[in-house]
């Protein structure tokens, strides 16, 4: 499964006013080339945050649905994070895992112990509901209650190693003042 | 159930209670921490605020994240660490924070100060400022319980400068 179907199921059961956190690398480009959102929020440099960024959302706002799209790599870099998820297990926050098995943003080089990475299995070992998807057969049945039914999740989804695209335009500096004072204003929180 | 600490006239937890009414004061609603033999008395406090959700967290950076995140979703809030904390997130700040603009309180206790007297802690003590310099943050160090008013000036100063700012917590103020 390329990352970019996964990401367009996923896109068909997210409402206008779900949150949708992106980590640096493809999660961001293959989202984005689905289409613009306001309430889409881009993380560009710190690898391994976006979960903690959904987290400290998701608490904030506890009324919206909070989604998560992360590389693999990020996660394990911050592979705690799911632990302090975890012990706060707001209802709202969801965690999809792209599940390539490598630094795609640096030209594909292994994770360590990439074969036998299994992120729903420490999710579990952390506290949180895991699971994981290896097919788009899978993924479009289920993709519906991943989305909306309450409870923290780390949902890891196998998918091929991609070529990263040129950023497209609307990611391109500055960027991130420009993506600040949209979500604030789609927020309706004045700054 | 805890029981209340002793009362703020001059016991070791007037620094603290003082901190947390500065919060209070300030809007904060949420904030992440993790342990540290100095913060313990005002982690404790921060707990038993309740208008402060306190969230524990298993690395320091995962902190920057959290803050940035709530800010986004419209609240204030803290992040509690070490100064070992902070130079293990100098890229979450940088990469994230600065970037995104996104303000929030850090206090910190300051070991390898110049009072705290720990063999081990020196070369912690010595780079702190000087990586708070180079990361552009703005600090205040704050020894004593008189000096908490600080606080509300770096929060003041965050909110409109779009970025973190810094209390350096001594071993008094803090009541360790």
């Amino acid at each position: 499964m390329q990352q970019r179907d996964a990401m367009r199921i996923l896109r068909q059961h997210v409402a206008d006013e779900d949150v949708v956190i992106l980590g640096i690398g493809s999660p961001n480009v293959d989202w984005l080339a689905l289409g613009q959102r306001d309430l889409n929020f881009s993380i560009l440099a710190a690898m391994g945050l976006a979960q903690s960024f959904g987290l400290g959302m998701a608490l904030a706002q506890p009324d919206r649905r909070v989604l998560v799209m992360e590389g693999d790599g990020g996660v394990l870099m911050s592979l705690g994070a799911i632990a302090s998820a975890a012990e706060q297990a707001p209802p709202n926050l969801r965690h999809f895992v792209f599940t390539n098995r490598s630094f795609g943003a640096t030209g594909n080089q292994p994770l360590p112990s990439a074969t036998h990475l299994d992120f729903a299995a420490a999710a579990r070992a952390l506290g949180a509901a895991g699971c994981y998807i290896t097919s788009m057969e899978d993924l479009e049945g289920r993709a519906e209650r991943l989305i909306r039914d309450p409870g923290y999740a780390v949902v890891s989804i196998e998918i091929e190693r991609g070529v990263l695209r040129d950023f497209p335009p609307d990611l391109r500096p500055p960027m991130p003042i420009h993506q600040r004072a949209r979500f604030l204003r789609a927020m309706g929180i004045e700054r | 159930m805890i029981e209340p600490a002793a009362p703020s006239d001059g016991s070791a937890a007037a620094g603290p209670r003082l901190i947390v009414e500065s919060l209070q004061r300030i809007g904060v609603s949420l904030a992440a921490y993790l342990p540290d033999e100095w913060l313990e008395p005002l982690i404790d406090e921060v707990e038993r605020a309740p208008t402060i959700r306190g969230v524990r967290i298993a690395r320091e950076d995962e902190g920057i994240g959290i803050c940035a995140g709530a800010f986004f979703g419209g609240k204030r809030t803290v992040l509690i660490t070490q100064n070992s904390g902070v130079l293990l997130s100098g890229n979450a700040i940088v990469g994230c924070a600065l970037l995104h603009h996104a303000p929030f309180l850090m206090l910190v206790s300051y070991t390898g100060s110049i009072t705290d007297r720990r063999f081990y802690q020196i070369n912690k003590g010595r780079a702190t400022e000087p990586f708070l310099h180079a990361l552009g943050l703005r600090y205040a160090i704050v020894e004593e319980p008189a000096q908490v008013g600080l606080i509300e000036d770096l929060a003041a100063y965050a909110y409109q400068s779009a970025q973190p700012a810094v209390a350096l917590l001594g071993r008094t103020v803090l009541g360790a």
